[in-house]
């Protein structure tokens, strides 16, 4: 994943209609409005790495918490994406024939999905 | 192009749902509508702009409006106000409304009419500043365009628009009324005066009267005017006094022998009575008692002639008198009464002095009061202007910060001290601290800005002299550390004979002083001709190509990639830099500003053709 300005401004994207919704469903006031876009406004443009977005979401979620589902999706897109790297991983090394190798990264990479899941259900109820 | 994720599409979906078609002012619905509406229109950070700014307060609007007018109707106490106040008011509520409607809407909310208004208010303050005036000069219509509406759409300006109306609505702030105390001062003035009106008037009946029976008595025949019935009446009868007194005289002598005569025949009458009544007939000598009553009655009645004759000369001479009584009443009256007129007069003429100062004061105060409104109306009908003003000196402070910061840096870099002394003259030489206000109705404020009479002076200096000459008042501009006083001509021309020093320098110096150059005014053609032609000026453009990424990228397409040594490169560079001033801030590294950069780095073929 490219974390660079496009991204950058569709998580703002993301934001920005979240809270709108957010206000329509009265889970905002208007009063709070400004502080959360400015909170948003001053902070976004210090982002320059993905873990510095989960901070970020992940603080703003504390604050916020009708925000949770941005910071939930962004962080079961990284775990799909690094999965992804590994299971290409795991394809490269059979390509290349080291099985023993190929076969351990693999286990790992269930065990570690194992752990995952309740956690993702746990974040997505 | 993938397909978006549902990630990407749930919160768009989610919150497009049933949105209402227009939904009320400043609800949160309202709001929540108008930042989807910024989020569709992909500049979702103006969205989030518009939601943290707290609402105008329609009702801080209104007071501030309300406060047009003085007059209020005393049984209602709504303002009754005249016709120019009546439209002052409706200016300013009106350019009150289009300021609160692009603030709450931002550009794309205005209707096409204000859109025209608003890029022109940018293009007029742009336009107060030469080099933008000729950036813009050289764009097409439809660049014009774009340059204004990115101003327009900057939350920035936004932010300086809002921060310049609500200095105007501050509450605290209330239009003096000084018409109504001059009002109240005039009314009691002119009733003070309508009392000594009254007075005079009265005095000035008198007065008329008592000239009105002086002239009586006055000849004017002299002037054209005619002589007095009273004295002709007086003249006569003092004329007459002599005559008349000794007539009285004749007459009481003559009154007093007929009394004796009506005694006389009265005895003669009774004796006469008597003897007939004793010898039955009157005796010789004796005149009939009818001849005697005919006389008696003759002489009555000769009495009677004489004492109407006596009191008419009485009379005639009572009359003189009291003619001459009159006269000298009537002139002392005058006397008395002319100087009762002159001194109501002169107290009249006070209250009416009074007067006519109150109406100046009142004057005055209704122009004060005129003044305030109109400022009021100004100040709601400048508010977009003033913050592209704002915006632009902003963008320009940004920029003169951007070349402090440049030259802060190299200072710190720079180990030799000679060189900190250079940085130290660029960085302190060029700006000063101003005190700045924010319309018409903001507060001062200081600010360090860029000092436009000596960087003309030194920017003259290298056009006129050369680089060299410059780098010597600069560094002559700065304390020597080794004797505590200013470097004197000697100590910078000993620094400057040092070749490597002024190889190294100068570019920086050249650089710094156009980018000042440009933001306080720019260069003329001449300049950038001297600049392109000089080997100095060809030194800082290749330095800047060399270290600077983006200047080269900017300049290539202009001159076509391969350098200062290709064919035509210093002409086509010569030329763009005659069309773009602004472009010569690329020199800085600094970010272009108001958007230029974007809009129109590389020429149009022709002009790449005719090369």
């Amino acid at each position: 994943m490219i974390f660079d300005e496009a991204y950058k401004n569709k998580i703002g994207d993301q934001l920005t209609r979240r809270l709108a919704q957010a206000l329509r469903n009265h889970e905002t006031t208007l009063e709070e409005a400004p502080i959360i876009s400015s909170y948003i406004l001053d902070n976004i443009d210090n982002i320059d790495d993905y873990s510095q977005l989960i901070e970020f979401l992940s603080k703003l979620c504390q604050k916020w918490s009708f925000f949770t589902d941005i910071l939930t999706l962004e962080k079961t897109k990284k775990l799909e994406e690094q999965k992804e790297e590994k299971v290409k991983e795991v394809t490269e090394l059979l390509k290349e024939n080291k099985t023993e190798e190929a076969i351990r990264k693999a286990e790992s990479l269930n065990k570690e999905e194992k752990k995952g899941e309740p956690n993702a259900r746990t974040n997505s109820s | 192009m993938p397909e978006p994720t549902a990630a990407e599409v749930l919160p768009k979906a989610i919150v497009r749902e049933g949105l209402p078609a227009t939904p009320a002012a400043r609800t949160p619905e309202a709001v929540a509508v108008t930042i989807i509406e910024k989020a569709d229109q992909g500049v979702w950070r103006q969205g989030l702009e518009l939601a943290r700014r707290p609402p105008l307060e329609d009702e801080k609007i209104a007071n501030r409006v309300e406060q047009i007018g003085i007059e209020r109707d005393p049984n209602t106490g709504i303002k009754t106000r005249n016709i120019q106040e009546f439209a002052r008011y409706n200016e300013a509520k009106e350019a009150a409304n289009l300021v609160k409607k692009f603030l709450e809407k931002g550009f794309d909310g205005m209707t096409n009419a204000e859109k025209t208004e608003l890029r022109k208010a940018v293009w007029a303050e742009a336009g107060l500043r030469p080099s933008l005036a000729a950036e813009l000069a050289r764009m097409t219509p439809a660049e014009r365009i774009a340059f204004a509406e990115r101003a327009l759409n900057n939350p920035e300006l936004a932010g300086f628009a809002r921060q310049i109306f609500e200095e105007i609505l501050d509450p605290s702030k209330v239009l003096a009324d000084a018409v109504t105390p001059a009002q109240e001062a005039l009314e009691i003035t002119e009733f003070e005066r309508d009392g000594k009106k009254g007075e005079f008037d009265e005095v000035k009946h008198r007065w008329d009267r008592n000239n009105t029976q002086l002239a009586e008595f006055e000849d004017q025949s002299a002037t054209g005017g005619t002589k007095g019935a009273r004295l002709i009446e007086l003249e006569k009868l003092t004329a007459d006094e002599s005559t008349l007194k000794a007539e009285l005289q004749t007459r009481q002598q003559r009154l007093r022998t007929a009394k004796d005569r009506v005694d006389d025949l009265t005895s003669e009458l009774q004796t006469t009575t008597a003897t007939m009544m004793t010898r039955g007939g009157i005796l010789s000598g004796q005149r009939p008692p009818t001849e005697i009553q005919a006389d008696i009655t003759q002489a009555k009645k000769d009495i009677r002639n004489l004492e109407d004759e006596i009191n008419e000369r009485e009379a005639k001479l009572a009359r003189k008198i009291q003619l001459e009584q009159e006269k000298q009443q009537v002139e002392q009256r005058k006397t008395e009464l002319d100087r009762e007129k002159r001194e109501k007069e002169l107290e009249l003429k006070k209250a009416e002095s009074e007067v006519n100062k109150r109406k100046k004061e009142l004057a005055d105060a209704k122009a004060l009061r005129e003044s305030q409104e109109k400022d009021l109306v100004a100040g709601f009908k400048g508010v977009v202007s003033e913050a592209i003003n704002e915006q632009l000196n902003a963008e320009v402070q940004r920029l003169t910060e951007a070349l402090n910061e440049e030259v802060g840096s190299l200072k710190e870099k720079a180990k030799e001290s000679n060189e900190k002394v250079m940085y130290e003259a660029l960085q302190e030489e060029f700006v000063k601290t101003e005190t700045r206000r924010r319309g018409i109705f903001g507060k001062k404020e200081k600010a360090r800005v860029v000092d436009k009479t000596k960087v003309n002076n030194y920017f003259d200096k290298i056009m006129t002299q050369g680089p060299e000459a410059a780098m010597r008042d600069l560094i002559m501009s700065r304390t020597n550390p080794e004797t505590g006083n200013p470097f004197t001509g000697t100590e910078a021309d000993a620094i400057l004979a040092n070749k490597e020093y002024v190889e190294k320098m100068q570019p920086e110096v050249v650089k710094q002083l156009i980018g000042r150059k440009i933001l306080i005014g720019g260069m003329t053609n001449n300049d950038i001709d001297i600049i392109v032609r000089s080997q100095w000026g060809r030194g800082m453009i290749e330095q800047a190509m060399a270290i600077n990424e983006e200047y080269r990228k900017a300049v290539e397409m202009v001159t076509g990639v391969g350098g200062t040594q290709s064919h035509g490169f210093w002409e086509k560079f010569r030329q763009q830099a005659k069309k773009h001033p602004w472009w010569w801030l690329l020199l800085l590294g600094a970010p272009l500003a108001f958007g230029i950069s974007a809009v129109r780095m590389a020429p149009e073929e022709e002009e790449l053709r005719a090369v």
